[in-house]
Order: C-alpha cells, then sequence, then structure tokens
C-alpha cells in the first residue's frame, strides 16, 4: 500500500488565542473522495485553511505527496497540487466567467496535466454560455460549478471542496454531486466538507466525523449509515 | 440529554406575544424568507429548526429589526412593529443574544451589565444629567445590574475587564447582558454553537434559571436539545414554515422526516 | 463665443486629464490595498521637481521628453519604496492609520523638496515647438495644451489596457475585489502591492510634469491638488478607474467653466458635489458597493502604570508647574515662551475636542479644523462689527461652532469609516472655499485687528490696560490671556471627563467597542455619536475662538486640511482615547518644532518622519510608551504582535 496522497498528523490549530483544532489527523489516498462530516463550528473550515496555509498549524504536521507542507502559505501549497473551493465561493463578482478562469491558469499543476481553460468549459458546459458574463451574475449552482473548475484550470490535485452543497436548490445538489463523481472518475482526489451527510455518504469513499476540534469517528459510508449513535450525537441526525 | 424543563409545566396564557403576517425578504431574485405567519405565545419556549439555508437567521433578523422587510408586518405585544428601529424594539422588549465575542471586551463586567440596565432605566436621568451626573450615582439602574451580577453568578468578578474573563463566564456574562435589557421575548441563535455537551449543558441551565419569565425564541442545530427543551418547534424550509407543533408531533411529522430529518438514510 | 466655449472646454479637458492620471492612481490604489493616500499629491509635484533637475542640464527640447520618461520612473520607484516599508506594516489595521501614514509622508516629502530645491514657482520648460499655436474652429489654442490632452489621454488609455487585457490587470482587478481568494490561486499579490503604487506614483508624476509645463511649478502644487483629485476619487467611487476617468474630466471642465462664467462659484460646487455624493451614494458614480472598513480597530491609549491617585497628584502637579509659566518671563525667558505655550494650550483643548470623537466613538473626522475656523471667524466678525466683550464673541463662537457640527454631523454620521472621513475633509474645504471668497470674511486675505475687553455691555477690563503685581513680576496682557486659555483647557478637560463617567459617556464607550452590540441594546446609536460631535465641535471653536480672542486675525488657512492633519497628528503621537494623550501630543508637537527650528528650518522633515515612525511603531502614542516599555525592561518580549498583510480582519477578504 503506498503512501497517502495528503496525511495530517495532529495538528493543531486555530485563531489567535482561539484554539479550534486539536491533535487532528486525517488522511485522504489518491483517487478517493474522502468526507469531513460535522456541525457548524466543528472546526471543518479550519481544517481546510490549515491544510492550505491560510491558517498555519501551531503542533503538529501536514504532508502531501511526502512533502512537509505544514507551514507553506497557500501561494504555496497552490503550486503543488492543492486548491481550495471555498465556502460561499468566493468567485470574483466583477469579472466576467471567462477571467474567473483565467486568473486562476498560471502554468502551475503537477502529475495531472492542469486543465486548459478550453476543457474546463467541456465538463462545465453551462458554463460555456456564460464566460462573457460576470460572475456575479450567476446562480448559485452556476458559482458553485465556475468554483470548481477555476480550482481544476489552476492544477489541482486534490480538491477542498468546503460546504459545495450549502444554499443550493436539491436538483442542483444532485448536479453537483454528478460533476464531482465525474471529476473523481477523471482522477481528481476531493476532500469535501460538508453539513449534509446525505451527500457525504452519497459521494465519499470514507468519511471522518469532526466535533469540537477533534475527529470522533471514521468510517466507510455504510458503516456510518449504520451508526445510529454517531450519526444522532454527532451530526443531529435523529434517525 | 435529559434537560429538565420548568416552562413545559407553565401554561402560556393563550395570547400571542409575536406574530407576523405574510412576512416575505428578498434579497435580489433570492426569496429568503416567503410569507411566513409565525405566531409566538406569551411564555412559550419555542425553537426554531430547519436545514441550512432555511432562512432563519433571516427570520430573526427581520424581527430584531437587523433587517428591513419587504413585505408583511410584524407584531409585538399587540403593536405592529414592522417599521421600527432595532433599539426601539429592544425598548419594547425584544432581546437578542449574540455569540459570546459579542460582549464589550474592553469593559468591566459591571459595566456591561449597567449599560445594559442604563437603556431600560432611562427614566432616572434627565437629559442634562446623561451627560454629567456620573453613572455610579443612579441608584435603580446600579441596583439593578448588581442583583443581575448576582443572578449570574458574577459579582465577584464584576470589576474585571470582561474580555479577561474565562468562556463559561463570558457566556453568563452574555445572558446577563440581555437579562438586564428586561426582554419579554428572547431570540439566541445558537446560543450552544461550538460547546462541549457540558458547556451545552451548563449553558441551557443557565437560560432555564434567569430567563424564567420570558417568552424564548430559539434557533439551534442540536435537534436533541430542541426536542427536550421547546413546548412548540418551528420547522423552516426553504423560508417557508414547513411544520409547527409540540416536539412529538414534529419527531413524527412525515414532510419534516422527509425534508430534514433522516429523508436520505436507508 | 462659439471659439470662447470652445477653448474653455479644451482648457477644462487639459485640467482635466490631469486629473485623471492622478485620480486613476489614488483610485486604483484604494481599490486593491484599501490605502488613501495622501502623499500622492506630493509624489505628483515630485515628478515635476525631478523632471526640472532632468531638463536643466539636457535643455527643454529632448530634456522635456527624456524627463517625461525617466521622473516617472524615479518616482515610481519611491512610490515603491513608500510600499514597502511604511504603507506595508500597517495592513490588517484600520485603514484610517494609513491615511494618518500617509499625512506624514505629505510632511516628509513636501519638507525635502524645499531642501533640493528653490521656494517659489519656477517655469518648466518646455520644447519650442510646442509653445505654438494653432486654430482650431477659428480660435487659436495652445499646442501645449492640446498636447497634454493627448498624451494623457494615451496614459490613460494604456493604464485602462493594462487593467483590462493583461494578467498584471487582470489580478489587480481580481485583488480588489478579494484579496485571499487571489492568494489561494497561487499567486502572491503582496509582490503585486508595490508595483500597483510604483504605478499610481508613476502616473501621478506624469500628471505632474505635464501640469507643470502648463502652469508653474511650486512646492505647494501638491497640496492643493490633492483635494480636488480626491474629491474625483469619490465621485467616481472609490477603487473605480472607470469613475475616476469620467469624474477626472467632468470637474476638469466644470472647473473651468464656473471660472469664466461664476467665478465665487468655483471651488464650491465640486464639495457640495462631493457630498452630495457621498450622502446619496457613498460609492460613487461607478463604485462597487461601499467598501467597509473592518480592518481592526483604532487603538486607544493605554496607560494603566500609575494607579489613579498617583495620576490625580501628577495631573495637579502640572497644572501647578502650567500655572507657575509666565511668572518666569523677564528673568527665566523671553515672553515669546508665554506665547508659545498659550498656542500650545489652545492647540491642545483643540485635540482632545478631536480626541473626544476619535478616540471615544471612532468617527474620524479629516476636517476638525472646519470647526476650529468657525470659531476663529465667529470672534473676529463679532468683535469686529457686533461687540467688543470676548464673552459675547467666545459665547457666541462656541454656539455657531456647535450648529454647524450639529448640521455636518446630522448629515454625515450615518456614513461610516472612510466615508465619513473624507465627508468632513469635503466640509472643511467648502468652509475654506467659502470664507477665501465672501466680504464679511475679507476673503484670501482673512479678518485683523479684532480687540477685545473682558466684561459684558461695555462694562469690564482690556487684558492689556492692566496689570496684576505678584511680587515683582507683572502680569499683563498675554501673561493674563495665559491664564484664560489654561483655564479653558483645564475646564474642557474637566467637562469632557465627567461626560465620560456619565450613562452618556458609557454609551460612547461601548460604541466604540462594539456599535451594534450598542444599539441591540436599545441605543439609539447616531444620536449618541452626533451628541459627542456636537460637544466637538464646540471645543474645537472655543480653540479657534480663543486663538483669534489673543491674536486679534482669522484666515482662511485656519480651516485647511493640513490644520486638520496636524490636529490630528498631535492626537496620534499623544494617544488617542485618554483625553491627556492629545494635550500631550501638542506639548510635544511645538516643542519639537521649536527646538528643531532652532537647528533647521526642515522641522516638518523630522516631524514627519516622527509622524510616520509612531504610527507605524507606537500607534498607541506617548501614553502608552510606559505601558509598552514595562515588559522590556521586565526581561519579556513585546506584547504587540506584528500585523501582517496576511490579516484575515483586512477589508473584503472576510
Amino acid at each position: 500500500m503506498s503512501d497517502p496522497l495528503l496525511s495530517v498528523d495532529g495538528i493543531d490549530s486555530g485563531y489567535g488565542e482561539t484554539k479550534v483544532l486539536r491533535d487532528l489527523s486525517l488522511s485522504v489516498d489518491r483517487g478517493d473522495v474522502v468526507s469531513l462530516v460535522g456541525r457548524n463550528g466543528a472546526g471543518k473550515t479550519t481544517t481546510l485553511r490549515s491544510i492550505m496555509g491560510i491558517v498555519t498549524p501551531t503542533a503538529g504536521s501536514v504532508t502531501y505527496r511526502g512533502e512537509d507542507v505544514t507551514t507553506l502559505p497557500a501561494t504555496e501549497t497552490v503550486k503543488r497540487g492543492i486548491s481550495l473551493v471555498p465556502e460561499e465561493r468566493r468567485i470574483f463578482p466583477e469579472l466576467t466567467v471567462m477571467e474567473n478562469l483565467e486568473i486562476a491558469d498560471h502554468g502551475g499543476g503537477t502529475e495531472a496535466d492542469s486543465l486548459s481553460i478550453a476543457e474546463a468549459l467541456e465538463t462545465f458546459e453551462n458554463l460555456r454560455e456564460r464566460t462573457d458574463n460576470a460572475g456575479s451574475s450567476l446562480s448559485g449552482g452556476e458559482q458553485q460549478m465556475l468554483a470548481i473548475a477555476r480550482a481544476l484550470v489552476g492544477g489541482a490535485d486534490l480538491v477542498l471542496l468546503d460546504e459545495p452543497t450549502e444554499g443550493l436548490a436539491p436538483y442542483i445538489v444532485q448536479d453537483l454531486m454528478d460533476v464531482v463523481r465525474e471529476l473523481n472518475e477523471q482522477g481528481i482526489t476531493v476532500l469535501l466538507v460538508e453539513q449534509n451527510v446525505h451527500v457525504c455518504l452519497e459521494l465519499a469513499d470514507r468519511n471522518y466525523v469532526i466535533d469540537q476540534g477533534e475527529i470522533v469517528y471514521e468510517g466507510t459510508s455504510d458503516d456510518l449509515a449504520d451508526n445510529d449513535e454517531v450519526l444522532d450525537r454527532y451530526l443531529g441526525v435523529s434517525v | 440529554m435529559a434537560v429538565e424543563t420548568p416552562r413545559q409545566e407553565r401554561d402560556a396564557d393563550g395570547d400571542a406575544i409575536l406574530r407576523t403576517d405574510g412576512l416575505v425578504k428578498q434579497f435580489g431574485q433570492f426569496t429568503a424568507t416567503d410569507r411566513v405567519d409565525l405566531e409566538v405565545e406569551r411564555g412559550e419556549f419555542r425553537s426554531i429548526i430547519g436545514p441550512n439555508g432555511a432562512g432563519k437567521t433571516t427570520l430573526f433578523n427581520l424581527i430584531s429589526g437587523a433587517l428591513p422587510v419587504t413585505d408583511g408586518s410584524i407584531y409585538f405585544a399587540g403593536e405592529e412593529i414592522t417599521d421600527l428601529s432595532p433599539p426601539e424594539r429592544v425598548r419594547r422588549g425584544i432581546g437578542r443574544s449574540f455569540q459570546i465575542s459579542n460582549v464589550f471586551g474592553g469593559l468591566s463586567v459591571r459595566e456591561n451589565v449597567r449599560l445594559a440596565s442604563q437603556a431600560v432605566h432611562d427614566d432616572e436621568y434627565t437629559f442634562l444629567e446623561s451627560l454629567f451626573k456620573p453613572t455610579d450615582r443612579y441608584e435603580t439602574m446600579n441596583a439593578d445590574a448588581e442583583r443581575i451580577l448576582e443572578q449570574i453568578g458574577l459579582a465577584d468578578v464584576a470589576d474585571e475587564q470582561a474580555e479577561a474573563l474565562a468562556y463559561g463566564d463570558r457566556r453568563r456574562l452574555e445572558i446577563g447582558v440581555v437579562l438586564a435589557t428586561d426582554p419579554d421575548l428572547v431570540l439566541f441563535d445558537e446560543p450552544t454553537a461550538g460547546m462541549s455537551v457540558e458547556e451545552t449543558q451548563a449553558t441551557i441551565d443557565l437560560i432555564e434559571e434567569v430567563l424564567v419569565d420570558q417568552t424564548l425564541l430559539l434557533i439551534e442545530h442540536d435537534i436533541e436539545l430542541v426536542m427536550n427543551l421547546s413546548d412548540r418547534i418551528t420547522v423552516l424550509n426553504r423560508g417557508d414554515i414547513l411544520a409547527e407543533g409540540t416536539p412529538e408531533e414534529i419527531a413524527e411529522n412525515q414532510d419534516v422526516q422527509d425534508a430534514y430529518l433522516g429523508g436520505m438514510i436507508e | 463665443m462659439l471659439g470662447g466655449l470652445i477653448q474653455q472646454l479644451l482648457d477644462g479637458l487639459t485640467i482635466g486629464v490631469v486629473y485623471v492620471l492622478l485620480a486613476a492612481g489614488l483610485s486604483v490604489i484604494f481599490g486593491v490595498m484599501h490605502v488613501i493616500n495622501f502623499a500622492h499629491g506630493e509624489l505628483f509635484a515630485l515628478g515635476a521637481y525631478f523632471a526640472l533637475a532632468l531638463i536643466g542640464p539636457l535643455g527643454g527640447g529632448t530634456g522635456f521628453f527624456v524627463a517625461l520618461l525617466v521622473a516617472p520612473l524615479l518616482v515610481g520607484v519611491i512610490g515603491v519604496l513608500i510600499e514597502r516599508f511604511t504603507v506595508r506594516p500597517l495592513y490588517g489595521r484600520n485603514p484610517l492609520y494609513h491615511i494618518l501614514l500617509t499625512f506624514g509622508l505629505v510632511l516628509v516629502i513636501n519638507d525635502l523638496i524645499y531642501v533640493g530645491w528653490e521656494p517659489g514657482s519656477v517655469s518648466m520648460p518646455i520644447p519650442e515647438f510646442l509653445r505654438a499655436t494653432v486654430d482650431v474652429l477659428g480660435a487659436s489654442y495652445a499646442l501645449y495644451n492640446l498636447f497634454i490632452i493627448a498624451f494623457g489621454g494615451a496614459m490613460a488609455f494604456g493604464v485602462w489596457a493594462l487593467l483590462e487585457y493583461t494578467k498584471f490587470g487582470l489580478i489587480v482587478r481580481a485583488g480588489s475585489q478579494d484579496r485571499q481568494m487571489v492568494r489561494n490561486l497561487g499567486i502572491d499579490i503582496d509582490r503585486y502591492y508595490s508595483l500597483v503604487f510604483g504605478m499610481g506614483a508613476a502616473l501621478a508624476a506624469v500628471a505632474g510634469i505635464v501640469l507643470g509645463g502648463y502652469q508653474t511649478v511650486s512646492p505647494e502644487m501638491g497640496t492643493s491638488i490633492i483635494i480636488p483629485a480626491f474629491v474625483i476619487v469619490v465621485l467616481g467611487g472609490l477603487g473605480s478607474f472607470k469613475g475616476a476617468v469620467v469624474a477626472g474630466l467632468l470637474v476638469g471642465i466644470i472647473q473651468t467653466v464656473l471660472r469664466t462664467h461664476v467665478p465665487i462659484l468655483e471651488g464650491l460646487v465640486i464639495f457640495l458635489l462631493m457630498i452630495g455624493i457621498l450622502l446619496i451614494r457613498p460609492q460613487g458614480l461607478f463604485g462597487s458597493e461601499a467598501h467597509d472598513d473592518d480592518g481592526g480597530e483604532l487603538l486607544t491609549g493605554t496607560g494603566g502604570v500609575l494607579d489613579s491617585q498617583t495620576r490625580t497628584r501628577l495631573a495637579i502637579a502640572m497644572v501647578g508647574l502650567l500655572a507657575l509659566v509666565p511668572l518666569g518671563v523677564g528673568t527665566l525667558y523671553s515672553p515669546y515662551v508665554v506665547s508659545l505655550v498659550i498656542e500650545i494650550l489652545i492647540w491642545g483643548l483643540f485635540a482632545l475636542s478631536l480626541d473626544f470623537v476619535m478616540g471615544y466613538t471612532g468617527l474620524v473626522s479629516l476636517g476638525h479644523a472646519l470647526f476650529y475656523g468657525t470659531g476663529a471667524y465667529a470672534v473676529a466678525i463679532v468683535l469686529l462689527n457686533v461687540s467688543q466683550s470676548a464673552f459675547v464673541a467666545i459665547a457666541l463662537a462656541v454656539l455657531v461652532s456647535a450648529g454647524i457640527a450639529w448640521f455636518v454631523g446630522f448629515l454625515s454620521i450615518r456614513v461610516s469609516g472612510v466615508y465619513f472621513a473624507m465627508i468632513t475633509l469635503g466640509f472643511a474645504e467648502l468652509f475654506y472655499n467659502v470664507v477665501s471668497r465672501l466680504e464679511i470674511t475679507n476673503g484670501s486675505d482673512g479678518l485683523f485687528g479684532a480687540s477685545a475687553y473682558y466684561g459684558v455691555a461695555g462694562v469690564g477690563v482690556d487684558l492689556d490696560s492692566i496689570a496684576i503685581f505678584l511680587g515683582s513680576v507683572a502680569l499683563t496682557g498675554q501673561m493674563l490671556f495665559y491664564y484664560v486659555a489654561l483655564a479653558a483647557l483645564l475646564g474642557a478637560f474637566l467637562l469632557t471627563r465627567r461626560m465620560l463617567q456619565s450613562p452618556f459617556g458609557s454609551v460612547l464607550k461601548s460604541i466604540r467597542e462594539n456599535e451594534q452590540r450598542a444599539t441591540f441594546l436599545g441605543y439609539e446609536t447616531t444620536v449618541y455619536k452626533r451628541r459627542a460631535f456636537v460637544v466637538s465641535g464646540a471645543l474645537a471653536g472655543l480653540a479657534g475662538g480663543l486663538f483669534t480672542l489673543n491674536t486679534g486675525y482669522a484666515t482662511p488657512s485656519f480651516a485647511h486640511w493640513l490644520h486638520s492633519g496636524e490636529v490630528i497628528v498631535m492626537v496620534i503621537l499623544g494617544g488617542m482615547g485618554t483625553l491627556y494623550g492629545p494635550i500631550l501630543g501638542s506639548f510635544v508637537f511645538f516643542g519639537l518644532e521649536d527646538v528643531l527650528t532652532d537647528f533647521t528650518a526642515r522641522w516638518r522633515l523630522v516631524l514627519g518622519t516622527v509622524f510616520v515612525l509612531f504610527v507605524i511603531f507606537l500607534p498607541q502614542g506617548l501614553v502608552s510608551l510606559p505601558s509598552q516599555l514595562v515588559p522590556y525592561l521586565s526581561g519579556g518580549s513585546s506584547p504587540e504582535t506584528e500585523p501582517t498583510p496576511e490579516d484575515p480582519g483586512f477589508g473584503g477578504d472576510g
């Protein structure tokens, strides 16, 4: 068995004096979809920000492809192939769809060659007719697609998806899940952060449940779906 | 987790303290609140639940006046408050609890509570007195503040800066400040977010202890907590009320099951 | 007639293009870095002076074009250095610190110009062939002006193309929308900040050179153009390039047409426009949604080393010491010392008035000289025309200043942060322009020769005609006025301190801490802020009134933005939010000036440098020096951590 693509080992992380993550560990294997699921304020976004280097962990390490990236800033981790699709998408509202993609296209990327903009528009066909529209004119679902496309154009091998389904209508959530599956089949590894456990159960090979900044459960989707106690206690899903 | 709920034994006296009538809030094309008719009875402990993006916090912002409504009206204690400013609503008795980082960190614990009680007791000073008579010389306002400090157990640390307080004490202060605004209705937006089981319990106990006379309106993710505490539960979905009823009724409601609670789990 | 109109239009376009070059840089710098760069005007002047230096040895022909190429590059490099070493340490703090910083840089660069070049206006040699005139629709017109329009237009077009069609431009535009996201895409946007600042500086230099050839080159050219440039940036929309272009041309044309047809309105209309736009549509004509300055709070002074009893004793001792000052005249020092300390006391009062709103409610008034000027003019007008009673004059000065503060506050307090700062600046400049033009204020010369007696209804004393003997010292004239000023400052200090201990003050402090929360305790915070602003305006008016009472004159320069800037310098130097800090700041300011002028005429250079260092390293002011030093002295490390550009709270990244 080869080393995981990403491994997070016992990190502490937070903002100023507030510690959000305590001794948190997780790993993501190449080609997998792994979910990190938990309630509001559990530390999901902080985990992604710590991997990305937006926040620097105060203890522990983050290893990507065998390289220690714990203290690298976001500008460097991106170049190594990790890309964050942040909460609320953060599309540049006044740039066009095309410009939103162009700015990410900096020729970086690693083993999975970065998607060209043309290829990205093939995959995300609903964006194709809207390349000249301003980012702000897109619907929530379209913005989410654009945010993912932007990450791929930037040459991501590992995409960190932060609450991609938030605020989307159910049928768009379905579209989105299809896209994530498709990308995964093309070899993109995904670390998915969600509050919506159903999305995780459908998409993920493995799931981590986070609570109070700690991993409290790890298991396959089948196992998690059967574990009433975890679902009830940490995710507030009563069965 | 068993939480005692003395409130359930009191019977609500039947008149609505808060009522919204066809409340609508739009952000551009997006309808966050879609013709909501909500009625909360005096003395009730009401919880509002719903999936992310259901419009819970928007509803709170409309009730507290933080956001203007697009359409519809809000009545509080029988009077229309739709167009009143947030401070005016506070003065009429709608208190709002914030995250604990929202206490005035640079002021002392006493000053935090006194500021709230000063707003309530504005009949204790004339305009000129408010400018020139030192704050510690107003009897009622200070007595009120001291009583609340005792009640929330922070009298011993009243002179410390609020930001120096421990996490749990800051939470107590936050609730004390809300209490000092002398509300009839208190809006709580996820008061236990990010707390451990023990901290959650302690917070709920405190709310139950000091806000006995108030009507409570709570947004909460923790379903179990909601089920244990609430007299009635309102389920929001996509800006509209999906269901309303006692915890038992909600637990058995098929719509709620489908939309929210466990619909996709086989 | 038509010829005249076309001529005015072309004149307007000439100035307008210069404005566009200036405002484009200012606006893009604000858009990307949220920095309001007061030093932009000085970079503009620096461009013109560098050009002069280059043209000198090369001559007006080729020299001019060489200068047009090289001088902006040099200024661009200076811009890069300024960003790297002074602006950069402040990212993550409230954007208002950048205003303060760049104001300090104004003092520094302006004095550097005096160091390098002769004061006074000089003309810029331009190539011979550009001196010709051409026929434009029957009117003869200077070729050089057409050159400015064409060259400046081409530059602006070039910048637009750069922003629109290059990767650099794409990153700059994206950065002005969401900086952290740009970083998340692997782009080190911090490196671009220096380039953007340098580009803005270079554009300003180009503007300075071409305008220098049209008008003249003088050390004041920067301070006089920066305010119109701000007006344009605000009109067009902070951060909008398109807005800078449209508003720049518009203001250029409006100014020129008004100068010809309704000269009394020139200088007024643009400020009225600016104030109107800020009130109705703060984001300007083309700006995107209003920027919030959520970059962190204003840092107030921290005392706390001495206990309150010691502090009270110290304060009484200081007042006692101050009371003794006039007694030393003649034996220890000349009467000049008394007039110096009077000025310090009056400015201490002025600084205290500003601190009351800035330090306690977070409202940064960039135009506080408005109230000082109002008080001064009110006293002068009353003394010269109505009554010679000092009491009547001062009472009216305070009332009128309070009234104007109420009016300005009524209109502006609902806009916050940077916009409030700009709106107060606009009102002060409006006042400056009005009193420079009215007959009752004697235009730009100001009012002179006002004298007063201390009493009412004709009964009272004239300070110059009486003397109080204390032993061998005869207190008269200024020495007696000294006690009037000291009493006023002491009274204002005790009054404001009392207010801060009262319910009103408690609410002000809660607003400073967290305004939204104060609202949800049931306070109409705008009402409280407006009241604080009225108190502040009244005290500033008192300060200005006392100055005129003492000196007998009032001039438009009292309301000049440099005056407003100086009083902010004092507040920051001493320590904001402490009441006594600003008084200390006034002592240090004038003390430094007095000491430095013995050695050099360029005291502003030193003062500006000191101020810049303060803003960067000790923003809490001198009063916090002891508490800042304690950890070092006891062997610990500094409690302050350096702010970094990564700070998550920096505007727009939230």
